[in-house]
């Protein structure tokens, strides 16, 4: 399917290999939501959903980066049998 | 500003128009700025998940589970199933073709599929997408029935 062809809604994205960097909007979107719930007043309400979607990624990234030590730096070394 | 209860109860009337369309509740018991990003959170994360996976990635008999958290969102759910089933699904748009014999297997599975069914990443994180819109609207109406009303300009 090409890009020039693409109808919205009716045919899917097709996503190369950066499908993983809609994390971003999606935690910006959660974010949001939270901080409607919970925030007591809506003062400086923007830059509380930046930090809170600054906080989830960077603890995603952390994970990632201790997923990442663990199958390619410890996973290897365990003997085979 | 306190989220408990009005002194009267909960608020049924305003959860509900929360769920018909996401953040309206909120709007309605003054919270206007609150329900107004509420509002287009829940419906740009819904919208987007349509853009991503298609109308295909909501769909209430193939993907059940799913769509149970979908419909969370209010009636977009279903017409974004409705119109699965009606443009996709019938062959209006795209073309029906043989289903793969290992789909079958499936009782669900249908014996053509169109071309336009959306597959791998782009279903999954699309249905990802419009179901968390839907949970996250859950958590917005459950919010509507107790928080208090008010007609402060910053809340």
């Amino acid at each position: 399917m090409s890009g020039l062809a693409w109808i919205p809604l009716l045919e899917p994205v097709q996503m190369g290999r950066l499908w993983w960097l809609l994390i971003v909007p999606l935690c910006f979107g959660i974010a949001i939501v939270y901080r409607a719930v919970k925030a007591p007043s809506m003062d400086r309400f923007l830059p509380g959903v930046l930090r809170l979607t600054a906080n989830i990624l960077g603890v995603m990234a952390l994970l990632a980066a201790l997923v990442f030590v663990v199958v390619y730096g410890a996973l290897p070394l365990l003997p085979a049998d | 500003m306190s989220t408990l209860p009005d002194e009267d109860g909960l608020n049924w009337f305003e959860a509900a128009l929360g769920w018909l369309l996401p953040g309206y509740g909120l709007i309605r018991l003054g919270h206007r700025r609150r329900g107004a990003w509420a509002m287009a959170a829940v419906l740009g994360l819904f919208a987007s998940g349509l853009v991503i996976g298609g109308l295909d990635s909501v769909d209430r008999r193939e993907d059940g589970l799913w769509f149970v958290m979908q419909a969370g969102a209010g009636p977009v759910a279903f017409a974004a199933d409705w119109g699965n089933t009606r443009l996709i699904k019938t062959g209006q748009y795209g073309r029906l073709v043989e289903t793969p014999p290992s789909r079958l297997i499936d009782r669900g599975a249908q014996p053509r599929v169109s071309t336009l069914k959306s597959i791998t990443y782009s279903n999954e994180i699309g249905t990802l997408f419009s179901a968390l819109a839907g949970l996250l609207n859950v958590s917005l109406v459950l919010d509507t029935l107790q928080r208090r009303r008010t007609e402060e300009s910053g809340s």
